[in-house]
């Protein structure tokens, strides 16, 4: 095939798509063919394996008996063997063997952040500290949907989403596992129960798709998305889908959002497609993050705040350039890093659904908190951009009333 | 035995290479006829005519890298009679994973094409080089043996859900790299 297209198929038509994506896999072929080889006796990089529950339990189980074992040998022979400490070294042994995934997560942590013992006083993402109150209140700022709460004791801002969907934490209530931080390899495809979900969400409709539940990410059945943020229909295990859920009419991609993570759902009885969110997805990376919710098309970046001024910036590229950057920095999840109090926070406003908008809050040292996309995410950027960063915006930003 | 002494046996017209290649790549190449046409039968039959298109290219052919050039072969007549399948309906086994590749082809209508096809794997392989391995495999595996999404996890030790974004991922960076290159396809 020569990459012309058939001429009486109109370009962009989905016979003309299909055909362009058939002649995408054909060029496959034609790629290095080192790069084949490699994939044909691929397997996961070893920092990547995890160790399988049907290994480490029989293992664990092993060094148990062996430690039970010696226990009853000492007793019966009256040796004066230290069971104590041999006892903790084959139960160290054990916890070693089946903590093999969360290895990778300390490693990645420990790379990314300096000193982070993981012992942040309150969860959840610093806030801005401006204008704290004598009753240890911050005002929120009027556009965002978060309350900053100032700890004197502890000198950490927390930031709790205005809306009672949301946990202080900037999880959806029920704790996910990836809200715990690292890197997550091993999320089971099931989720745990949405316990403890506010009553304005329990009620929410709650599709599962392919094992996962999504759920609508506003509770006003009138917030329906613009045709413009539609895109390809999700067909996919759509009779399954219907099947369990005959309300479901269509489902489709969601403003260029991974559907692993949002889609766009109309149901029979609804006003349009609504939005439909992934509570317990876990974004590894600020790529993934970026990739996942098409942060580039999707995100706008509000005021920026201190604890003096109100700020305007005149060149929103500034956020992406001195915060965003870098997309392999680790999320380390919600109660991670930063023991100082947020310098600076931006309002962060989300195509296509209010109910994403979040905050970013920068820390004097050096970390990155956000809860956009209602759970809370933690990036180490480090203190010299993040002086950077406040450095920029006091010297280019417009403050308010001016 | 090594790829290119079975070369060597086609070259002498030597009907052992056909036993050899059968022994070496019939495996694979069976996996890629079934991922994409969804039966055995009929994976059977591409992979017999993959060996018959073999025999006929070599000579004049003399490839470095056997795996690869009978896969090319392999992918490109299973998806001649998916092709034919398909217009009966009478195989689905490979639609959505053709549909996933239909994310990588950029938006535009390209008034100047890319003279050949062969520049255009040129800059999809420079593409794959700059992802890190795991990436780069399990895109490879989906979209170049047409594993299945449930095979990809097994194989790589991780979840469907991971599995999907990953690819999501890829595809839209694909896509950038065509279109920052003028690609229309």
């Amino acid at each position: 095939m020569n990459g012309r297209k058939k001429e009486n198929v109109p370009a962009g038509s989905p016979d003309s798509r299909r055909d362009a994506g058939k002649h995408l896999f054909r060029l496959l072929g034609d790629i290095d063919a080192s790069l084949i080889e490699e994939a044909d006796s691929a397997r996961a990089a070893a920092k990547h394996r995890v160790i399988p529950f049907k290994v480490w339990i029989p293992a664990a189980a092993c060094l148990l008996l062996v430690a039970v074992a010696g226990g009853i040998v000492q007793f019966s022979t009256n040796v004066p063997v230290s069971t104590g400490s041999t006892y903790t070294a084959l139960t160290s042994a054990a916890g070693s063997a089946e903590a093999g995934s969360a290895e990778d997560s300390s490693a990645a942590l420990a790379k990314t952040a300096p000193e982070d013992d993981g012992a942040a006083a309150a969860e959840g993402a610093a806030a801005a500290d401006g204008g704290i109150q004598e009753d240890g209140a911050v005002p929120s700022s009027p556009e965002n949907s978060t309350i900053a709460s100032y700890d004197p004791s502890t000198g950490m801002t927390t930031l709790s989403p205005a809306d009672p969907a949301v946990t202080e934490d900037g999880t959806v209530s029920g704790d996910s596992p990836q809200a715990e931080g690292g890197v997550e390899m091993d999320s089971s495809p099931s989720q745990p129960p949405l316990a403890g979900v506010p009553s304005v969400y329990s009620a929410a409709p709650t599709i599962l798709i392919d094992g996962i539940s999504f759920q609508v990410s506003s509770p006003d059945p009138a917030e329906v998305l613009e045709e413009s943020v539609l895109g390809d229909p999700l067909t996919e295990d759509l009779a399954q889908i219907q099947a369990d859920f005959p309300e479901v009419e269509e489902i489709r991609e969601a403003a260029g959002m991974n559907p692993e993570c949002a889609v766009a759902i109309r149901m029979a009885d609804g006003e349009g497609f609504q939005l439909y969110i992934n509570p317990w997805y876990s974004f590894d990376t600020l790529g993934d993050l970026i990739e996942d919710l098409n942060l580039r098309e999707n995100l706008t970046f509000g005021a920026v705040y201190d604890d003096q001024s109100v700020y305007t910036l005149p060149d929103p590229d500034a956020v992406w350039d001195l915060l965003l950057s870098d997309p392999t920095l680790v999320n380390m999840g919600s109660g991670s890093g930063s023991e100082a109090a947020a310098s600076m926070s931006i309002d962060l406003e989300m195509e296509p659904s209010d109910s994403l908008n979040g905050t970013l809050a920068v820390t004097e040292d050096g970390y990155l908190h956000t809860n956009l996309f209602q759970t809370a995410k933690t990036f180490y950027i480090g203190e010299d951009a993040a002086r950077t960063f406040f450095e920029f915006v006091r010297e280019n930003g417009v403050p308010e009333g001016k | 035995m090594e790829d290119r002494e079975i070369v060597d046996l086609y070259w002498a017209r030597d009907e052992q290479a056909i036993e050899e290649t059968d022994r070496k790549y019939g495996r694979q190449c069976q996996a890629i006829a079934r991922n994409i046409l969804g039966s055995e039968h009929d994976a059977e039959e591409c992979v017999s005519d993959t060996w018959m298109s073999a025999w006929n290219s070599m000579p004049d052919q003399r490839p470095n890298h056997l795996l690869a050039f009978l896969g090319k072969i392999v992918r490109n007549l299973a998806l001649d009679r998916w092709d034919y399948l398909h217009a009966k309906k009478r195989s689905a086994a490979a639609t959505t994973m053709l549909s996933e590749l239909e994310d990588c082809i950029p938006g535009f209508e390209s008034t100047e094409r890319h003279a050949e096809d062969q520049e255009t794997a040129e800059v999809i392989s420079r593409f794959l080089r700059t992802l890190d391995p795991d990436t780069r495999n399990i895109f490879l595996r989906r979209y170049w043996y047409a594993d299945s999404i449930s095979e990809i996890a097994a194989r790589f030790s991780t979840n469907e859900s991971r599995v999907k974004s990953s690819l999501f991922r890829t595809r839209k960076k694909l896509r950038a790299v065509l279109e920052k290159e003028g690609i229309a396809l």
